[in-house]
């Protein structure tokens, strides 16, 4: 098969935007397509070169494949670069040298997807100190036998921007008509793409074996499963109406989902998008080695960054820190995660999607040793919704993003987004924009570096009303060392053994202090919380307001106690702010 | 195994200098009718196809043909070591993976170059339609593509019924060299036709015009150019793929 016919049809496809052509097409394409082609041609024409879970790159960026241009045509790198500000479209400046190019050669060996294929494939393959050099020759061996047209795709398929827009499903549905001969057969050949992930992979079985090998197709580990979704709804009433009597509700933590595949001492970790992100979390695979205690296993968890002082939640954005190539240890040490797994799919050569939820829960537990890190996503079962609601604000209060409600029955239906699993968001939103100065009530001990003094601060805001101090968060981010250091020191000599009887608190703290020191705080928002007690019951019942992802400013020694923030101001910041989330 | 020698060093020197200067490293074939050796650089743009008859070889013992892989860096350094008149053989043991090379100017000086692997891609020779092959001295080729190459990047070859005219044009101002028919050793044009060639290329093969009586160029209307050298007991040919001004659109 030649490239120029792939290269033909990707032409057409741009300018097409109707499916059904668009299908057409590629039905022609596969049809045309020999055997031992069939899953390359899928991967270029998803604008890959192998399946993204695979982790395997290239390695020629913008400026490598500009001098494999340069030296198949003849032309110098510096009017390349000029070609490239000019155009902004690098596909267009290799179209435009290799239509330039004025040597012929002896021999033109007509581009084939083989040939094309098999050179990317080693391309990728060379690794070491001269590889730079060899891949460019390597590149430049295909430029000198390209069209223009040619040139111009095999660039943008080298630096990953095909970007033809050919959906999965669209694709799906052309090898359904190519050799399934019915539509009818299309479901089957989902089911085993939602198991594998991989559309060359399920166009081989179906080229090879036809549906027989579809319909026996098995989990694998190491290679993903599509990932199940939550439909969404708005609050816990809705709820209700889709998933009747008892439930599970799981906390939806602010973090990375993965999907995690144990394959004797290997693990390999799978973000969202199905990319291979284990090198990012070598800490997660160390935990995931030791913990999982089955020797084949798939799971399913978020990754949640945590301030390692007071094992308190990060936001997502933490986890930003891990999307590096080098000195990942150090992002590793400063980044600390936790995981908590909330699935199994697969156990030692049993697949377990077809159980219902609360089974596959049950063996999850059963596999898990919760240590170090490792553990299950925090979850209640129940039928009352007041009992969600209250655990809703909880998850919220700490962090996460909502709840994830389970239909205990539900399987897991890869690759769907259905409604056997709802996520709960929050609906509304109090912008925190000014700080707050708050009393020192209570305190709890610091773990890692903070051993020696205090981890967080428990603070309230003042009630004048009813001459009290109402608890609003745990501060435990913010402080510079010496801040920590000091606080022993500050705090000590208001040591009471019992909360203060003018402290309205629901929560625990390690140590009580008589309310005295004053510190300046500020968040990402105002929130309800079950657990606060900052206008207790005036904006719903069993709630009081939060603040969410509290952070501390600095001391206030000039204010005393009552000099505090009001309960009755940080009402009155959170009705100001609130806004319906889009 | 095989044991051969050159009765001279000077046409395996020059041939090596020509090879070299398309390939880093090349096999060399001995079998029952010589040696042979056929290179194309790596943007494929020239190629060569050289024999070297037995009959021109001193010594010439084989007993199955071998195929060896040769770094010619190195081996033109060992070939370098040489005199013209110094006698060169080569010679090869069949379990060995070491080439010997042996300088004779009374002493016997024997060097050991280890063979390397050398990947074989197959090159077909194209077989072209020319439609004008011309003989002349080799001497005047290589004069004039001396002389083209201080005026131009480029060199036009035009055969019509009457001449063979070789030219080049540069900003510096033109070269134009003519051949008439009855000047030329052989002359035979069919068609009219015009065919234009990057120097860089036609100087490397400048080593081979050195040792060769006379060159048969052969040409057609955009083909590739084909130089036959005419050198005794050896057989050394060029092709060369021309420079096409593509209209785009």
């Amino acid at each position: 098969m030649l490239f120029i016919e792939l290269a033909n049809f990707f032409e057409k496809i741009e300018r097409i935007t109707a499916r059904s052509t668009i299908i057409d097409s590629l039905v022609n394409l596969l049809r045309k397509t020999p055997k031992d082609l069939i899953d390359k041609v899928i991967y270029l024409i998803q604008g890959e070169i192998f399946p993204s879970f695979y982790g395997i790159e290239l390695g020629l960026g913008e400026k490598l494949t500009l001098k494999a241009v340069s030296l198949a045509y003849g032309i110098e790198s510096y009017e390349l670069e000029k070609m490239l500000k000019r155009f902004g479209d690098i596909g267009k400046v290799a179209e435009i040298a290799a239509s330039k190019k004025k040597q012929v050669t002896l021999f033109k060996q007509p581009l084939t997807v083989k040939r094309v294929y098999e050179t990317l494939e080693k391309i990728a393959k060379t690794t070491g100190e001269k590889s730079q050099d060899l891949k460019v020759r390597l590149l430049s061996g295909l430029f000198v036998d390209a069209s223009p047209k040619e040139a111009k795709y095999l660039t943008r398929i080298i630096l990953g921007e095909l970007r033809l827009g050919v959906a999965d499903m669209t694709i799906l549905d052309a090898l359904t008509i190519a050799y399934a001969k019915s539509i009818g057969f299309r479901d089957e050949i989902e089911r085993a793409y939602n198991l594998c992930s991989d559309l060359g992979e399920i166009a081989k079985i179906l080229v090879n074996e036809g549906l027989e090998g579809i319909r026996k197709y098995k989990i694998k580990p190491g290679r993903p499963i599509r990932m199940m979704l939550a439909q969404r709804v708005e609050n816990v009433k809705e709820v209700a109406f889709k998933i009747g009597g008892k439930m599970a509700a799981e906390w939806k933590y602010d973090g990375e989902r993965i999907q995690a595949h144990k394959i004797g001492s290997k693990v390999i970790l799978f973000s969202r998008r199905l990319e291979n992100i284990t090198n990012q979390y070598p800490d997660a695979v160390e935990m995931l080695r030791k913990g999982l205690k089955s020797n084949e296993t798939i799971v399913e968890g978020e990754i949640v960054a945590i301030n390692p002082d007071t094992g308190e939640f990060l936001p997502f954005q933490e986890l930003m820190h891990r999307r590096r190539k080098h000195d990942i240890e150090i992002a590793v040490k400063r980044y600390p995660i936790n995981i908590f797994l909330f699935d199994i799919l697969y156990k030692d050569g049993e697949s377990l999607i077809d159980k219902p939820y609360i089974d596959r829960r049950k063996i999850l537990e059963e596999i898990v040793e919760q240590k170090n890190g490792l553990m299950l996503s925090k979850q209640i079962i129940t039928d009352n919704l007041e009992e969600i609601e209250k655990f809703f604000l909880e998850a919220i209060e700490n962090g996460c993003e909502g709840l994830i409600i389970k239909d205990l029955k539900g399987t897991y239906r890869a690759g769907a987004r259905e409604w056997l699993w709802i996520k709960l968001k929050k609906s509304y939103h109090s912008k925190m924009i000014e700080p707050v100065d708050l009393v020192v009530v209570g305190a709890f001990y610091g773990k890692g570096r903070r051993a020696k003094s205090y981890g967080a601060l428990l603070v309230a805001s003042y009630n004048k009303e009813k001459d009290i101090f109402e608890t609003v968060c745990k501060v435990g981010s913010g402080f510079t060392d010496t801040d920590i250091e000091r606080l022993p020191e500050i705090l000590n000599k208001y040591r009471i053994n019992k909360c203060h009887p003018r402290v309205f608190s629901k929560m625990e703290a390690d140590v009580w202090f008589e309310p005295n020191v004053v510190i300046e705080v500020i968040g990402d928002e105002l929130t309800l919380s079950p657990v606060h007690t900052c206008c207790y019951g005036k904006i719903q019942a069993g709630s009081g307001i939060a603040i969410r992802f509290p952070r501390f400013l600095r001391y206030r020694f000039d204010k005393d106690a009552k000099d505090a923030t009001t309960s009755d101001e940080i009402l009155e910041m959170y009705k100001r702010q609130l806004k319906k989330v889009e | 195994m095989f044991r051969i020698a050159f009765p001279e060093s000077k046409l395996l020197k020059n041939l090596v200098d020509v090879i070299s200067n398309f390939v880093d490293e090349v096999n060399f074939r001995v079998n029952e009718e010589g040696i042979s050796i056929r290179a194309m650089d790596s943007s494929r743009v020239a190629l060569l196809d050289v024999k070297i008859g037995r009959e021109i070889l001193e010594e010439f013992e084989l007993d199955q043909e071998e195929v060896v892989g040769i770094d010619l860096d190195r081996f033109e350094k060992i070939l370098k070591r040489a005199k013209a008149k110094n006698s060169i053989g080569l010679e090869k043991e069949t379990e060995e993976n070491v080439l010997k090379i042996i300088i004779r100017n009374g002493a016997r000086r024997e060097f050991e170059l280890p063979l390397i692997e050398v990947a074989e891609e197959e090159i077909r020779i194209p077989e072209l339609d020319y439609k004008a092959t011309v003989e002349i001295d080799a001497d005047y080729f290589l004069e004039i593509i001396k002389d083209i190459d201080i005026i131009s990047d480029y060199v036009t070859f035009l055969a019509d019924e009457n001449k063979l005219k070789i030219f080049g044009r540069g900003e510096l101002g033109s070269v134009n060299v003519v051949f008439r028919r009855e000047e030329a050793l052989s002359f035979e044009v069919s068609e009219s036709c015009e065919a234009t060639f990057g120097i860089e290329y036609l100087k490397d093969i400048l080593s081979g015009a050195k040792i060769a009586d006379t060159v048969r160029i052969f040409l057609g209307k955009d083909l590739p150019l084909k130089l036959e050298f005419v050198i005794p007991g050896c057989n050394l040919v060029f092709y060369l793929a021309p420079r096409i001004e593509e209209s785009v659109e």
